[in-house]
């Protein structure tokens, strides 16, 4: 029998025990015979290492209330000096018509193997968290050298960009009469370069920048949001007929800067794209889906193919020509990143030539 | 230098070209007489309290605007600008800084610090000479100052 069993009287002494226990605890019977549970040898602790005195112990505990205890953990230490762990289940022995028990049938097993492995993946998961919290912290840092690092490539580039724009307007005003008009015409390419440097530059910082802020969750009025973008985005489209309907928004929980942020993008992409049509329309809409609502910004403009629709988010991604549509493809990069700190996703549909929908959606 | 060889302008930047658009602008806008251009900060200080390379300077001829970059060799613009403000003879000086950083938290550090306008230069030509034009006609021909006591 594998189960080691043990009986004590109402005083707590052991009056009989079997072959199992003799075993488990590594000590003949004449040595256990007589002894309470506070017999200091078995040096009992609970399993966080703790003493576990007698008193409190299941067959003591048994004889006091003459109830049942079962799986009871207490680490003992055996005739050899070795600690093992045991699961103890303590039964009451009553005589007719008494309440308290005469006695105590304490049973249980060796579950050290158990507990050790148990405490060994306590041990490692504890080692895990701590390695996966450094190297987190690591990450962190990274990130954070990189970004600052971007930051401020971007504005030592500036100087020098600031003196070749600066310098060939210098030489295109200054001395025009020594320049013929090939001289001027390559001036106008440096300049329209340095141009377009400078926007890829604001545009890296503005990047930088959204993933650089910490987002600050509030409750926002969507609808009323969209339609403050709109109004500020007005001026771009003045002379062109653009139809904008705004469904019915819900109230989401997100950062009012960084959302108006995504509503500038989106809309101003919208505007962008349907330059070529003589009745731009555009939908902004929102739904919620079960625990996200989801957001739709949708145009009858140019499209794009449907096999680049995750490329569109990436950084200084294009599918147009500039020469056709201006920018440099950071504003749907921006509203990933906006939306993924969020805890959204983003994505879009599209087809060449008949409208894109572009949608993100913001945790509820 | 004007005539009377005051000092309108104290222009603290250590980028020469950056140093010769900004004078370029103000001379196209007649207000680059008396510029003085130093290359850091170290100078600067030097310049507005007659010492070292300016020993026996009077620190009455108060410049009536510095142009101040934030990065600068030697002693940084935030720390001129510290030190400007922490001293009586200098302390009301109107200060501009001009700089490349748009960053949040240089500009709150110099407004804690006391400065008068944070401006950051334009890339673009025709931004540049317009915002280094409009400054100069403010701080030199619109604002009032106080006289140096």
């Amino acid at each position: 029998m594998a189960e080691g069993v043990i009986c004590q009287s109402a005083s707590g002494a052991i009056i009989a025990l079997n072959p199992a226990a003799e075993r488990i605890q590594g000590r003949p019977a004449g040595e256990l015979l007589g002894k309470t549970s506070d017999w200091p040898d078995w040096q009992a602790i609970h399993e966080d290492g703790t003493p576990f005195p007698g008193q409190d112990q299941p067959s003591m505990a048994t004889l006091r209330t003459g109830e049942s205890y079962s799986n009871v953990v207490m680490g003992i230490v055996r005739g050899d000096g070795t600690r093992i762990w045991i699961s103890v289940n303590s039964q009451p022995l009553f005589a007719s018509g008494r309440t308290l028990p005469y006695a105590v049938i304490t049973t249980f097993h060796d579950i050290s193997t158990q507990i050790r492995a148990e405490g060994e993946i306590r041990r490692l998961n504890v080692k895990l968290e701590r390695r996966v919290a450094e190297r987190t912290q690591q990450l962190e840092a990274a990130v954070r050298d990189l970004e600052s690092f971007s930051y401020s490539v971007s504005h030592d580039l500036r100087a020098p960009l600031r003196a070749i724009d600066n310098f060939s307007s210098i030489l295109q005003q200054e001395h025009a009469a020594g320049l013929d008009d090939e001289a001027h015409r390559l001036i106008r390419v440096v300049r329209k370069n340095a141009a377009r440097m400078g926007n890829l530059i604001d545009d890296m910082l503005a990047f930088a920048r959204a993933g650089r802020r910490e987002l600050v969750l509030a409750d926002i009025d969507l609808e009323a949001l969209a339609r403050e973008v709109l109004e500020d985005l007005a001026p771009a489209v003045v002379g062109r007929k653009v139809s904008v309907s705004v469904g019915s928004l819900p109230r989401v929980r997100g950062d009012a800067a960084a959302l108006r942020q995504v509503l500038v993008n989106l809309l101003g992409n919208a505007f962008k794209f349907t330059r070529p049509r003589p009745d731009a329309q555009i939908e902004v809409r929102a739904e919620i889906v079960g625990n996200e609502t989801i957001c739709s910004v949708r145009d009858n403009g140019v499209g794009f193919e449907p096999q680049y629709a995750q490329k569109l988010f990436g950084i200084f991604q294009r599918l147009h020509d500039a020469d056709d549509f201006e920018g440099t493809g950071i504003g749907l990069g921006i509203v990933k990143r906006i939306v993924d700190k969020h805890g959204g996703r983003v994505w879009a549909e599209g087809a060449p030539d008949s409208g894109a929908t572009f949608y993100f959606t913001l945790p509820r | 230098m004007s005539d009377s060889g005051e000092v309108e302008i104290l222009l603290v930047e250590d980028n020469a070209d950056d140093a010769e658009l900004t004078m370029r602008t103000l001379n196209k806008a007649n207000l680059g007489n008396g510029i003085v251009w130093l290359k850091n900060g170290a100078l600067a200080l030097d310049f507005l309290f007659g010492r070292g390379a300016y020993a026996g300077r009077s620190t009455g001829e108060r410049p009536r605007l510095v142009l101040l970059d934030l990065k600068l060799p030697k002693v940084s613009g935030l720390e001129v600008l510290q030190q400007i403000r922490g001293d009586a003879r200098t302390a009301n000086i109107p200060v501009v800084i001009l700089s490349s950083s748009t960053q949040d938290r240089d500009i709150l550090r110099s407004y804690d610090l006391g400065v008068n306008s944070y401006v950051s230069k334009p890339v673009q030509f025709e931004e540049f000479a317009k915002v280094v034009t409009q400054l100069g006609l403010y701080w030199l021909l619109i604002n009032k100052a106080p006289q140096a006591s």
